[in-house]
């Protein structure tokens, strides 16, 4: 038998996401897929793209979590005269006490560990772009010279999908670059009605951060530990491989509507998922279930429709839901 | 076990069909082994391994893949802070699985087919089905056996002393061949089909044999004044009976003063045994089921009759009209597509409509060829498409019948094209339709381009509204 200190270590993160989410609904009703995707992006080490339409409470959410997770929160408000440099900082003419003149480096709000960039696809592409390497290397380069970010460090970036006036698509790249995509949903009545009494109200809640970042990283290093069994690796290959069109596993709306199907960074999504899937449902493995779980979110953003899916209006998630339904969890013999 | 049932039933119907006895106790055990041997061999091919077993395990009581994931940790020996809690938990589980839980009994319409091959099996042992295999074998045995029977009856020598041993001296060979005919179908060395085709010649043999016998007669009544064929025909007729024998010794005895020659009370008597043969003969052709032949049709005397023996019946055979072709009028143009037809010799001088009717007969016997066409179509010249004139009779030569005149169809003369217009056309079709589909027009946007042509002046849209009405709406 286990001793008692080696279980409680396995459930570390099931029990820290229960902590978070009681936290968190102090402010935030409902939404609990949501917030635990969200923490299955910080835990894997990945980043989380969040569309809905406005007054959803993106922004809440991602400000609550940073708060609640005690990690250095940062928020940039994405316009299209943003500059690379007004993300990442730059160099800036100083003078020490002998008169001398300096280069010294003005951090931007890059240089935080909780990032909320809101609206990010009213930027640029070349502004966007200057995430690129913080999301994937965890480090910037400026004139030259590399700044590392402090870990943990989980970029979560905002788009409202109605106001296409204006904006700029996300680069198939940096779209890649996100771990989950997720869509945020309207809430039910009761959750309506809930959500009037905690903002129309004079008592307003305060959240008290339950998370250090040295447990954050304690789980991170857990959840790579999770064992994932062969053929459940062989199942989410299978989706990432039925989701492109020319792939003699592909399903017939791939086939029909898919122009790229996801790539690699998929297959290390769903499988990460579906370990901290696994964790938060309190076993020690991955499941085929737990990478399902998973397929939504890990997947949407990384099919490119081709331009009959387009015209037609397909959804990415139809193809994702079809790809599950239609990829065996065994291989035909 | 269904495999054992599907290879008895097939050595059992296979045993009843040939009718051999070779399926007995020993075939079903070897049988048995067999379907055991090939249904082991089938498990060991099919066999997946303790792994693939437990993910059906995991599948299938919904243990979210902790017993395979168990395992497989445990082969590779990996380590990790959740392997041993994984496998505590995964021996947890197990032991809380029932036993029949693991590889539950489930029922398939498959296991019905056990029973049901059980039942076929069992129905065709106990009965004998009746159909094309063994119970047609052995009603043909039956009667087989009971012509043989009557054949050897009929050919036994006995008879032939006690009954009427002088009129039996005309058919000596016929019943030492029925005789020899109910041997072999005693014996089983010959069938059905080769016994009705040796007693179908036998009967031809007896008819041709008879046919001689009344011709030796009228030769030797020829010198008899008053005597004549008129009493002998019935005696050349397909059938003969006794009585037609009495009757026409009867006719023929005042001529010999009431007291016939030897000879000629012989050949009588030959004429009636044979007429009898040849009645035993066909009935037993009719009872083992071949047709009977054809009674419309007399025996022609002439046809039979040896060279200069010809004398009332070798008139009626000068008669006979030549078949279609064999003799082409004088009057034949087949260069211009027809063929003109005598019909009838010169002595026939048969009415028009009779003549017609007469060569209609002959458009039946055949195709008739003229110029490059071919015409099978069996009509009256008359009624043939494209003949605008009735038959007409030919004043002009004295003897000649009349003529007809027959269109016939033929195929147009080949020309230089070596394939159908759709042959040729079908891949232009396509071609055009690949290219269009090349496009990669999407199917909602096709509307969008096909007003876009059409606002700019190009014709009508959709709607079928004039685009210059359209965009003036006074």
């Amino acid at each position: 038998m286990q001793d008692a200190a080696q279980i409680e270590k396995a459930h570390l993160v099931q029990t820290t996401f229960e902590r978070v989410l009681a936290e968190m609904k102090k402010v935030i009703v409902g939404q609990e897929d949501l917030l635990r995707h969200l923490f299955t992006c910080l835990l894997c080490g990945g980043h989380g793209l969040i569309e809905g339409v406005p007054g959803l409470g993106k922004t809440l959410i991602v400000r609550s979590l940073g708060r609640v997770l005690h990690l250095k929160y940062s928020r940039i408000q994405f316009t299209p005269d943003l500059m690379p440099a007004d993300i990442l900082g730059t160099n800036i003419v100083n003078q020490n006490e002998e008169g001398r003149r300096f280069f010294e480096f003005f951090p931007g709000p890059i240089f935080g560990q909780i990032i909320l960039a809101d609206e990010i696809n009213r930027a640029t592409p070349k502004t966007q772009s200057a995430l690129l390497e913080a999301m994937q290397e965890e480090k910037v380069t400026v004139f030259g010279k590399e700044y590392s970010l402090e870990p943990p460090f989980i970029v979560l970036a905002t788009q409202n999908p109605l106001e296409m006036e204006g904006t700029y698509p996300l680069p198939e790249a940096q779209v890649d670059r996100f771990f989950f995509k997720l869509k945020i949903t309207y809430p039910s009545a009761e959750e309506l009605g809930e959500i009037l009494d905690k903002t129309t109200e004079e008592a307003e809640p305060e959240l008290q951060p339950v998370v250090a970042a040295d447990t954050i990283l304690e789980m991170k290093r857990l959840v790579r530990q999770v064992p994932v069994a062969e053929h459940v690796k062989a199942y989410a290959i299978r989706l990432v491989l039925a989701s492109h069109p020319d792939d003699s596993l592909a399903v017939a709306r791939a086939r029909q509507y898919v122009r790229i199907g996801a790539s690699p960074r998929g297959v290390q999504s769903l499988i990460l998922g579906a370990k901290v899937a696994a964790l938060f449902d309190g076993r020690y493995n991955a499941s085929l279930e737990d990478v399902q779980a998973v397929a939504l979110p890990a997947l949407r953003h990384r099919l490119l429709l081709n331009l009959r899916g387009e015209a037609e209006g397909v959804d990415a998630d139809a193809v994702v839901n079809d790809l599950v339904r239609g990829v065996p969890t065994r291989p035909r013999a | 076990m269904s495999l054992a049932l599907v290879l008895n039933l097939a050595a059992a119907g296979l045993a009843k069909i040939t009718g051999l006895a070779m399926y007995n106790w020993s075939v079903v055990a070897w049988l048995v082994l067999l379907a055991l041997s090939l249904a082991a061999l089938y498990a060991l091919r099919t066999f997946r391994g303790v792994l693939e077993e437990l993910r059906s395990v995991d599948e299938r009581l919904g243990l979210k893949d902790r017993l395979s994931t168990a395992y497989e940790c445990h082969l590779s020996g990996r380590e990790s802070v959740f392997v041993p809690l994984l496998c505590d938990d995964a021996a947890r589980r197990a032991s809380a699985v029932s036993e029949g839980s693991w590889f539950p009994f489930t029922f398939s319409r498959s296991d019905l087919f056990t029973p049901l091959l059980a039942a076929a099996l069992a129905i065709l042992l106990l009965m004998d089905i009746p159909g094309p295999g063994p119970g047609r074998r052995s009603a043909e045995r039956q009667l087989l056996s009971r012509v043989s029977q009557q054949m050897a009856a009929y050919a036994r020598p006995e008879r032939k002393e006690q009954a009427r041993p002088k009129e039996e001296e005309g058919t000596p060979d016929a019943q030492e061949k029925l005789k020899a005919l109910a041997e072999a179908v005693k014996n089983e060395k010959m069938d059905r089909k080769e016994l009705t085709r040796q007693l179908s010649d036998l009967l031809q043999a007896l008819k041709e044999k008879r046919l001689g016998q009344v011709q030796r007669l009228e030769a030797d009544l020829s010198p008899t004044p008053g005597a004549s064929m008129a009493q002998l025909r019935p005696l050349a007729e397909k059938e003969v009976r006794p009585e037609d024998v009495r009757q026409a010794q009867a006719q023929l005895e005042p001529y010999f003063d009431g007291e016939l020659p030897a000879s000629l009370a012989r050949s009588l008597a030959d004429i009636e045994a044979s007429g009898k043969a040849e009645a035993f003969i066909e009935q037993t052709l009719k009872d083992l089921g071949s047709e009977r032949p054809d009674r419309s049709k007399p025996l022609d005397l002439a046809e039979n009759a040896p060279a200069g023996g010809r004398s009332q019946g070798a008139g009626r055979a000068e008669d006979r009209r030549s078949g279609p072709g064999t003799a082409p009028g004088k009057g034949q143009t087949s260069a211009e597509g027809t063929k003109e037809k005598e019909g009838g010799a010169p002595g026939d001088e048969a009415p028009p409509d009779q003549a017609g009717s007469k060569a209609e007969k002959n458009e039946d016997e055949g195709p008739y060829v003229a110029g490059h066409g071919t015409s099978n179509e069996k009509m009256a010249p008359s009624e043939m498409k494209g003949t605008t004139r009735p038959p007409e009779p030919d004043a002009g030569l004295v003897g000649q019948g009349e003529r007809y005149s027959i269109h016939v169809r033929s195929l147009p003369a080949p020309g230089r094209a070596g394939a159908t217009e759709e042959e040729v056309l079908r891949p232009y079709r396509r071609a055009v339709e690949e290219a269009l589909r090349r496009e990669d027009i999407p199917p909602a946007y096709r509307a969008y381009i096909k007003n876009y042509f059409l606002s700019i002046g190009l014709g009508k849209d959709e709607t079928g509204k004039d685009d210059h009405a359209r965009r003036s709406p006074d």
